[in-house]
């Protein structure tokens, strides 16, 4: 006798659709009302602000649209396989003359039928809408099938997640909590082990790992990205091979599964192994990088790697077990520490990583920054140096870095970020990252930044032709206007004098900044812009904006300031508050002692030397009190800056 | 004719039942009895394809039941707590039914309206326990099984439902040859319309009867002598139990019944009854021992 069974099973299809179906209308809804019924507000009435282009149909509120891609799939999945975590349905089931095979594939297709029907729905009248109101100006056809391409595979992806999950546990609640956790895990367990991996390692480059596109690597994470950015050809490829290994996978494990495993946490029982170990480690490493993150002292960390393995143990156990007397299980907890303590041995045995510094004639360029760029902005990241020169420079303060290893980090009084990138042969890539004490390595530092080669690589400003230049705008915030150039003759000049001054600009320049000083914002493109600064110190510059008559819209001048107070007493750390300037400058005013600037030359030569210390670390303190909007500045002088006029007489 | 062949069964790491074998003819009504945990519904979820056994083999007509379509088809399983999708009312369980076996028989769903008084179109959920579980009966029997498997059965059904659902069983086994495995931890509950027990205690299977063999076989007799009883009965007879009350002594005795009413007739007594032995007497004389440890569980 055959069985009557076929995958067009009308009762079947009805049975899916009692139970997952409101899912779907519910999802209907919310679509319809978020992009459709959007559309046509937007588009009809009297309320031209909203007739806009949009860039995808993603744009129409996307919060909801994501809040809704990441939690319909799953619930869908929770109660379409809850037949399997319910004993009594699980046994009707497996009691009828289906296969398991059967059953997996008639359930899994059927339920994406209805997840991916509102979906569909939704694009027809998106487009019968578009046709209608003939929206071509605002959107376009293209929009709404990539919406739909995108929603679906998301959809499909995180649909089979909850499927898969479903076959693995045996409780509806473990299950979606589970499924969140299958999807951030790839994102997550990453993160969690670089960021371990650069507490226990020397050198290793976290930050740079962490903030390489960490964010595609989970769907939750990457989806939160499609209101800006289009799904890649080599995404839609990945997600494939998801789709399909999940989907056969996870048909395996149903026919494997015990059906008496309906209210077990975890269904087999090899993988209740790995999920006790697993949340273990998980949640070692979490409190490892909490408290190294809240306290920063190796005794926290410690507390941190041992508080979050006992409690990931324990809570594990209390899923497993299903109550939470598990207090006796010490055991595995025992065997879990041992194994922690072989691997941090293991870790710790790759010593020739914290120490290797590269062989010079294996270095084909470096990389050496302190700033890591990411995403938007990668193509301001520093380039690479190829100079034999520098290379070396380079591979000698790393050198300098790995033997004062113990010292690095202790009483840092000018912390800086250093990260370098060696391009070796064959392809290779070698990447470490440290903070060190500025201060302990001056010497290295300004040989190499003031190489010709390391301005090119690092300044913006070279990235950009001088006769491509659109405008230069100088930005000053004490002024209310800003300064335009926007003759091509006078842009080049400009840009060639900028280039110059950025060339021959001192190492240290930006860390003992003085005098006023004025963004430069020179526009290469259209939405292309690069950023530079007028320095005190660019004489050229100065000189060639004061031959066009343009250095009194680009500088801070005498005439912009009311007066400047300057004092010789420390101001006291309780008077520096919030907003401390207005208060400050009450206090000078009162203070006979303190000197009052008025005169244009006195003001000028303020102006010039002022610096930005620290307010009680330099000998005197100043308020530059604007003309143009009620503005006011702490500034100080250094002993070896300030102007005659002003030791004179405070004598 | 169903199998079971040294069937184990283990739940994580306690066993739930070992090396049970088991046979069970076309035809017959099966009676499995044991008390709470003693391993029936594992065994009925083994023969109904819901489990997969750890080892042995469970056999339909000699091919293996688990996962097999044409198979499972001929067989319908009626939990101890019958499950029907949420929502859905006898009609649309019909439905379900009729889509997936092959046999389900409508004109038979509608007939049985007339003896099951309740609508069909109301949701199953709301019945009380004891019309759900005849409404699982309802759509058990259109469906026409071969093989029915009832786990639990008369649970929380009123002696006229009962009643019903009996008759209607036996008349099924009468017309079409169904075969029946009932489980029960109530031995009385089932006597009347089993032909075969199996006992099962602490996940094995004691003992595997044919009910009117057990009955033939084994005889109450009461029986009053003048003075003393010869001596030579005793000799003769095999006699599991006896006792005495005054001068009338109750025996149980195992033998053929002709046999034990021609040697007493011979010894010339005062008094000879043969009397009716209730099924649990049976049962307690029969196994001895063990009879007496699971006294609880029959009766």
């Amino acid at each position: 006798m055959q069985s009557k069974m076929s995958l067009f099973n009308r009762e079947m299809i009805l049975q899916v659709g009692r139970n997952v179906g409101w899912i779907s209308v519910i999802y209907f809804l919310g679509l319809f009302f978020v992009i459709p019924l959007r559309i046509m507000m937007n588009y009809s009435g009297d309320n031209y602000q909203y007739f806009r282009p949009i860039h995808s149909i993603f744009d129409l509120e996307y919060g909801v649209q994501f809040m809704m891609y990441i939690t319909v799939p799953v619930i869908l999945a929770v109660f379409l396989y809850r037949f399997l975590h319910v004993k009594a349905a699980a046994d009707l089931m497996h009691s009828l003359p289906l296969k398991r095979g059967k059953i997996y594939q008639f359930y899994t297709l059927t339920g994406f039928a209805y997840l991916i029907l509102p979906v569909i729905l939704i694009a027809l009248i998106s487009i019968f809408i578009h046709s209608v109101y003939d929206l071509n100006l605002y959107f376009q056809l293209e929009d709404v099938w990539r919406w739909t391409g995108t929603v679906i595979l998301f959809n499909a992806v995180l649909y089979m997640a909850g499927v898969f999950v479903a076959m693995v546990t045996g409780i509806s609640v473990v299950h979606g909590v589970l499924t969140y956790i299958m999807l951030l895990f790839p994102a997550g367990f990453t993160l969690l082990i670089i960021y371990n991996l650069g507490l226990m390692l020397y050198g290793f480059p976290s930050d740079y790992f962490q903030i390489r596109n960490i964010e595609k690597l989970s769907p939750i994470t990457h989806l939160s990205l499609m209101e800006s950015q289009n799904l890649s050809f080599k995404g839609i490829l990945i997600y494939s091979v998801f789709l399909i290994s999940f989907y056969i996978l996870s048909l395996i494990l149903y026919k494997r599964r015990k059906i008496e495993a309906a209210s077990e946490a975890i269904a087999f029982f090899s993988l209740k192994v790995i999920f006790k170990y697993g949340v273990a480690f998980c949640m070692m490493l979490l409190g490892g990088m909490y408290f190294d993150a809240m306290q920063n002292k190796f005794g926290w960390l410690l507390f941190g790697y041992a508080a979050g393995g006992t409690i990931g143990y324990f809570a594990a156990e209390m899923v497993l077990q299903k109550t939470w007397r598990v207090f006796g299980h010490i055991r595995g907890l025992g065997i879990f520490g041992v194994a922690v303590v072989i691997f941090v041995l293991i870790i710790q045995a790759f010593a020739p990583y914290e120490k290797r510094v590269p062989e010079l004639e294996k270095i084909k360029s470096v990389t050496y920054t302190n700033m890591i760029y990411s995403g938007l902005d990668e193509d301001q990241a520093a380039k690479p140096l190829k100079e034999l020169e520098n290379i070396k420079a380079v591979r000698n303060l790393h050198a300098d870095i790995i033997k004062n290893e113990k010292r690095n980090e202790l009483d840092m009084k000018s912390t800086e970020f250093a990260l370098f990138i060696y391009e070796l042969e064959y392809g290779t890539r070698m990447v470490r990252q440290y903070s060190i004490d500025r201060l302990d390595y001056v010497n290295h530092l300004k040989k190499i930044n003031e190489s010709l080669e390391y301005k090119h690589a690092n300044n913006p400003i070279f990235k950009v032709k001088s006769d491509e230049v659109v405008s230069i705008r100088i930005i000053n915030g004490s002024k209310d206007n800003n300064l335009i150039i926007s003759d091509p003759d006078k842009t080049k000049e400009a840009m060639d004098i900028l280039k110059k001054e950025t060339v021959i600009d001192p190492y240290d320049s930006d860390y003992y900044p003085r005098g006023n000083r004025s963004t430069v914002e020179i526009q290469a493109g259209k939405g292309d812009y690069v950023h530079t600064e007028l320095k005190q110190s660019y004489s050229l510059m100065i000189a060639w904006l004061k031959n066009n008559d343009m250095l009194e819209q680009a500088l801070v001048m005498p005439e912009d300031l009311e007066y400047i107070l300057v004092t010789n007493e420390a101001i006291k750390e309780n008077q520096f508050k919030e907003f401390p300037e207005a208060e400050i400058q009450e206090t000078l005013e009162a203070n006979e002692n303190t000197l009052k600037l008025t005169d244009r030359d006195d003001l000028q030569a303020a102006i010039e030397n002022a610096g930005y210390g620290w307010f009680n670390e330099e000998p005197y303190t100043a308020i530059f009190v604007y003309k143009s909007g009620n503005r006011k500045e702490i500034r100080t002088f250094s002993e070896k800056h300030v102007p005659d006029f002003i030791k004179e007489h405070f004598k | 004719m169903i199998q079971m062949r040294e069937i184990n069964k283990t739940f994580e790491k306690h066993p739930a039942i070992n090396d049970v074998n088991l046979t069970i003819e076309k035809g017959s009504i099966y009676g499995l009895i044991g008390s709470n945990g003693a391993g029936k519904t594992t065994v009925i979820k083994l023969l109904a394809g819901i489990y997969k056994q750890d080892s042995g083999e469970v056999l339909l007509n000699g091919t293996s039941i688990y996962e097999n379509e044409q198979l499972k088809a001929k067989l319908f399983y009626i939990s101890d707590q019958p499950y029907f999708f949420p929502q859905y009312t006898v009609k649309q369980m019909a439905q379900f039914y009729k889509s997936i076996y092959p046999s389900w028989n409508e004109s038979r769903f509608i007939k049985l309206a007339e003896v099951f008084e309740f609508s069909m179109n109301k949701k199953i959920q709301t019945f009380s326990k004891g019309v759900q579980r005849q409404a699982a009966f309802w759509l058990a029997l259109s469906a026409m099984p071969e093989i029915l498997i009832l786990d639990e059965p008369m649970d929380g059904l009123d002696p006229v439902a009962r009643k019903k659902v009996k008759n209607l069983l036996i008349q099924d086994v009468a017309d079409r040859e169904m075969t029946i495995l009932i489980s029960s931890h109530n031995l009385r509950e089932i006597e009347d319309i089993c032909d075969h027990i199996g006992i099962l205690h602490n996940g094995a299977l004691l003992l595997e009867k044919d009910l009117d063999d057990l009955k033939s076989d084994i005889h109450k007799v009461q029986v009053a002598y003048k003075g003393d009883p010869p001596a030579y009965l005793e000799d003769n007879l095999k006699v599991l139990h006896c006792e005495k009350r005054g001068s009338v002594m109750l025996c149980i005795i195992r033998g053929k019944e002709e046999e034990i009413e021609e040697k007493i007739r011979k010894s010339q007594p005062v008094i000879f009854d043969l009397l009716p032995l209730t099924l649990e007497e049976i049962f307690i004389y029969e196994m001895g021992d063990i009879g007496y440890a699971i006294k609880n569980v029959i009766v």
